[in-house]
């Protein structure tokens, strides 16, 4: 086992290791006397010491401990002054010891309502004949609920010797009594309590248990393999047709028995059947493996209503007999759009290269229809799927072009990188994005300096930005870490000023030691374009080896527009406090701050300090709160760090919710921090 | 005492279902009745039980479907069903929504196709059960049971009936989750060894639980409450205000404590991961404590270890953050939960694609959206009753292995312990008259 590693506060395991070290002390003493007898006095809403430490000692105890504390216990159970609520305890502390000895005392109890359930908490699981004996006898001489826990108890033990006793009641005149009797042979099974069963004469009120009875011993059959019993509840079941429930459990217990031959019954239902039955009638297909069963149901597909095709197409699927793929292909240009569906989920399963066409062409369906087919091209098996679906790369049509794209991306098919990357030249824009998209995923390191060299070609917007991800994820995936930027590197030497911009964002975001020298000495590149990419790739730097730089241009950039720039890089920086201490985090938002000239940026502010859990940081959201313009962004930022110190310092929180549930105007915040301060009085 | 057997009738419909016919369908961009007007018959009918805090918050997911029509609301408490029926007529601009008190009023006398089970924990199972045997599908909120006798009966149930059943796992439904436990599944990770599981309990609630030293004496039972049927099947005890709402999750009685309230999720994206679905360990080692509390009895600051037939280790503890880590021989992967965001070594691991030829374990259009989808396909939904039942067991039995302190040798095809009667006794809890299985 392994050690703890817990970091619930302190003070409750303070609590938890003393209450149980107290509790063993006491127990292991002459003082353990006085513990039996406080048991015995024990009623609920009072500790439960003596019971939880005699729980814990039981667990490690000997076999000799563990008789004599059934002793113990079974002395306050037989003693008239103890209290129901003791023998309570004390009867679930037995449930954890209890042996044949414990049979005579716990049988006292089997008379009185509630001492009869809580007895039987140790009593149903002593493993003895006694203790079936005396269930046994106790059924024959109680009422109502005793006796109906009784029977509950013999059918969990399965005593099959308690059939004839139980069979007795099922004529009883208490209904419940009736009711529990039926359940319990039900539970029981075998022969005896199904022919006990086929034979009870009931209430009509009790029907109902009595079939669910039959046919749980009907499975009980089926198991001790009597196929002719169990066929015979199973078909009586389904002739009663009322309730449709039942109905259903017969229909499923004669496929189970009858296997094959019960296959036209479900075809009929399917086709005749309301919707439950049809319903019933696909589930039960699953019982039937085989060719001949997916045949007959693939060609009985044409002539079913859309609800039933839906549920013979997914019972295909279930099957994954890819011989049901031409049937199942024709319905996926059914008129119903939900079959539609169904079809093509369908499809991703039992399809195979032969069913790309039809995939293709349904891509151009309506919305929903088409998105299907393409998640279903994305996941087709088997071989010759990916050659078919490259041959759509040179399709005139661009929805194909656009779909073959995204399935080989999906698919993460690499021999068809020279096809895709050749697409990076397409006469479409759409066509180009997909084709970057899937050279991200296919194309490896050593393609970077062709991309990088396409990329600069690339047109602003959304083919930019797909073809920047692209050199990005291809260059992460060199294996040495040094050897990442190296591509770009060399480029940005070559590139002319509007080159090198994208290539600061790509190397901006791979983050490393190199690519940060560079972005740096853009910084004095002496040209506006680049200066300005450097700045903007700073300022979204993922670490602190940014923070000096942005300081410093939070200062002294030249124009304002970077110098803001720079103070929201600094300040988003700040907002990742797990980079640093929260004393450090601090440090860099009060230098934003005094570097802030708008409320806008002070909103910035506000916002990171409500991550910070500190007094300090509290204090520093206080000093906005009679800023009118940065009200509700200081009360937020009160908000949040005063929760975050309820723990460590619930004194300092308190005040700061109490000071917003009196000031705040903002209705939902003060309503939140009042639930927050009540709970924290609370504790 | 003899054991609880697995039917093999349920079994195979259970395992036609999951394990030999592959994964549901995907039908991850679009969803069934989406599509503008929704015919009579694609319609679905519903009703919510248990109409609290998750059951709102699952009954206005379900209202948000096109496709989906709720006419009824349960409750045993009329403040939350008064809240919960105007929601329903404010929606859809009436005053049809029909209240409950009691589920099986609503179960005999409303038509519906499917119900959203949304009530304290132990009351999944038997309300499952009834809705199953009544023809409906069921949403039941997780954990699916709060024994394992109860999920036995409930996934018997539903496979008897024929029954859709969507676990409210609903991580499992997050795409990012299934993205990682496919990197897993196809080895991106090398060779799964461990599953390292942190399930912390430092949440306000658990915080609160933990520092209370205060009794909870009995109180009046409030007049829009019928506590009696709170309690159900469980043992009659006096009422005190925070037995019930929010906090039954941390009385063994009602709930399994963090153990099944996270556990629920996070080991259940163990399982995913790990490819065991339709399985569960063959050995549970757990050590726990409980809080010095005269109310409060489900574990808290644990540790825990399961191992797997196939050799990987489960391992869990109260360590933050809160998630699951897959390590293999070459790397590891991250889970958050909630949220689902992903950290992993080498990083690079969450760049891959999984291709057309390799384990697709299928996206979700969401928890809700994808159980009307399994009700109109009868495709296994993301979460069915197999994977609740089984993520339940692993839960549960982590409770029983604290509970008796011992390590636990477990058969997951006869669902039984096999090294302790007394902790086999403990799959199963005793039910108060006149409620049973």
């Amino acid at each position: 086992m392994n050690g703890r590693k817990n970091n619930v506060a302190m003070r409750t395991w303070v609590v938890l290791p003393l209450v149980f070290l107290v509790s063993a002390l006491v127990l292991a003493t002459t003082q353990g006397e006085e513990i039996y007898r406080e048991m015995g006095g024990y009623e609920y809403g009072q500790p439960r010491t003596p019971f939880i430490a005699l729980e814990n000692r039981l667990r490690d105890a000997s076999a000799s401990e563990r008789e004599e504390i059934e002793g113990r216990l079974l002395d306050i159970l037989k003693s008239p002054s103890a209290t129901e609520a003791a023998k309570h305890q004390v009867s679930r502390l037995l449930a954890l010891t209890a042996t044949c000895r414990s049979v005579p005392a716990l049988g006292e109890l089997l008379n009185d309502e509630q001492l009869t359930h809580h007895a039987l908490f140790a009593l149903e699981g002593i493993p003895c004949p006694e203790a079936d004996q005396l269930l046994r006898e106790r059924l024959l001489q109680t009422s109502g609920n005793v006796r109906i826990n009784i029977i509950s108890s013999l059918a969990t033990r399965a005593d099959r010797g308690a059939v004839p006793q139980l069979a007795r009641l099922l004529r009883d005149s208490e209904q419940a009594t009736a009711r529990a009797a039926l359940a319990a042979l039900g539970r029981i099974g075998g022969s005896e309590a199904s022919s006990a069963l086929e034979k009870a004469r009931v209430a009509p009120e009790l029907e109902d248990a009595r079939w669910d009875a039959r046919l749980a011993s009907a499975e009980s059959l089926l198991q001790a393999g009597n196929r002719k019993g169990a066929a015979a509840i199973f078909r009586a079941a389904y002739k009663q047709r009322e309730p449709a429930a039942l109905m259903a459990a017969g229909l499923q217990g004669i496929v189970a028995v009858e296997g094959e031959k019960a296959l036209p019954k479900l075809l009929q239902t399917l086709r005749d059947g309301d919707i439950f039955m049809q319903r019933v009638a696909a589930n039960s297909l699953d019982l039937l493996p085989g060719p001949k069963t997916t045949a007959e149901i693939a060609g009985a597909l044409p002539d079913l209503s859309p609800s039933a095709q839906i549920l013979a197409l997914s019972a295909l699927e279930r099957r994954s007999d890819k011989s049901a793929e031409p049937a199942v292909a024709k319905l996926v240009e059914s008129p119903d759009s939900e079959v539609r569906l169904v079809a093509l989920g369908a499809l991703g399963k039992l399809g195979s290269a032969s069913s790309v066409p039809l995939l293709f062409r349904t891509v151009r369906a309506e919305e929903e229809t088409g998105r299907m087919a393409q998640e279903t091209l994305n996941r087709l098996p088997g071989p010759g799927v990916d050659e078919n679906i490259m041959k759509y790369l040179r399709e005139s049509e661009v929805p194909y072009r656009i779909a073959a794209l995204r399935a080989l991306n999906a698919r993460r098919y690499s021999p068809a990188l020279p096809a895709v990357m050749k697409a990076l030249k397409d006469d479409d824009s759409a066509v180009r994005v997909e084709a970057w998209r899937a050279t991200a995923v296919l194309a490896g390191p050593g393609e970077a300096p062709r991309l990088i060299e396409a990329m600069l070609q690339a047109p602003a917007g959304r083919e930019q930005q797909a073809a920047e991800q692209a050199v990005q994820a291809v260059s992460e995936r060199a294996p040495d870490p040094e050897g990442r930027p190296s591509a770009l590197l060399t480029a940005f030497d070559e590139a002319s000023p509007a080159g090198k911009v994208p290539i600061l964002r790509v190397l901006g975001r791979l983050g490393d030691d190199k690519s940060l020298a560079l972005i740096r000495a853009s910084l004095d590149a002496g040209n506006a374009q680049v200066e300005d990419a450097a700045i903007r790739v700073l300022a979204e730097w993922p670490d602190d080896r940014a923070r000096k730089d942005l300081l410093r241009l939070a200062e002294k950039a030249e124009t304002p527009v970077h110098r803001i720039v720079s103070l929201r890089g600094l300040v988003r920086l700040a907002g990742s406090p797990g980079l640093r201490d929260t004393e450090e985090t601090l440090t860099m938002l009060r230098q934003a701050w005094d570097l802030s000239e708008r409320p806008d940026e002070k909103r910035l502010v506000l916002g990171a300090l409500g991550s910070l859990p500190s007094p300090a940081a509290l204090d520093f959201a206080e000093m906005s709160l009679a800023d009118e313009n940065l009200r509700n962004e200081a009360e937020a930022a009160c908000h949040k760090i005063a929760v975050s110190l309820a723990g460590a310092h619930p004194d300092r929180a308190k005040r700061s919710l109490r000071r917003l549930v009196e000031t705040s105007r903002d209705e939902r915040l003060r309503q939140q921090a009042a639930e927050d301060l009540q709970s924290l009085e609370d504790q | 005492m003899k054991r609880i057997h697995r039917r093999d009738f349920a079994k195979r419909a259970s395992a036609a279902a999951v394990g030999v016919l592959g994964f549901p369908t995907i039908i991850s961009a679009s969803s069934l009745g989406m599509n503008g007007a929704v015919a009579p018959s694609q319609r679905i009918v519903m009703a919510s039980i248990g109409v609290g805090g998750q059951g709102l918050f699952n009954m206005r997911a379900f209202m948000a479907e096109p496709d989906v029509q709720m006419v009824a609301v349960c409750d045993v408490d009329k403040e939350r069903l008064e809240t919960a029926r105007t929601s329903v007529n404010e929606k859809y601009g009436n005053q049809d929504c029909t209240i409950f008190n009691d589920f099986r009023d609503l179960l005999v006398k409303k038509k519906v196709d499917a119900v959203a089970v949304c009530t304290a924990d132990h009351w999944h199972g038997l309300i499952s059960i009834a809705a199953a045997r009544a023809g409906l599908d069921i949403y039941c909120e997780k954990p699916l049971t709060n024994t394992i006798a109860e999920g036995r009966a409930v996934l018997d149930t539903v496979n008897r009936y024929g029954r859709v059943l969507q676990t409210g796992s609903h991580e499992r439904s997050r795409p990012n989750a299934r993205y990682a436990c496919e990197l897993v599944r196809n080895g991106r990770i090398g060779k799964l060894h461990t599953i390292r599981v942190n399930l912390p309990c430092t949440d306000r609630h658990h915080l609160q639980i933990l520092s209370d030293t205060s009794l909870h004496p009995p109180m009046p039972v409030p007049e829009v409450l019928d506590y009696d049927f709170w309690l159900g099947h469980t043992p009659a005890v006096p009422y005190t205000e925070k037995r019930c709402h929010f906090w039954w999750r941390f009385i063994l009685d009602y709930g399994g404590g963090e153990m099944t309230d996270r556990g629920a999720h996070i080991i259940d994206l163990g399982q995913l991961g790990n490819g065991t679905d339709d399985t569960t360990p063959v050995e549970l080692e757990a050590r726990g404590e409980v809080p010095p509390s005269d109310l409060y009895n489900t574990f808290f600051n644990y540790d825990f270890e399961c191992l797997y037939a196939n050799g990987v280790k489960m391992i869990g503890s109260t360590a933050e953050p809160r998630g699951l880590r897959f390590e293999g021989t070459d790397g590891w992967i991250f889970i958050h939960v909630h949220g689902g965001n992903l950290e992993a070594e080498p990083q690079s691991l969450l760049k891959e694609i999984v291709g057309p030829n390799e384990i697709q374990l299928g996206r979700s259009p969401g928890h809700h959206r994808d159980f009307l989808n399994a009700v109109k396909t009868r495709q296994k939904p993301t979460a069915p009753a197999e994977v609740g039942h089984h993520s339940g067991t692993i839960c549960h039995l982590l409770n029983i292995a604290m509970l008796t302190g011992r390590k636990l040798r477990w058969d997951p095809e006869k669902e039984q312990i096999l090294n302790d009667q007394t902790a086999h006794a403990l799959l199963n809890r005793p039910m108060r008259g006149p409620w049973h299985l």
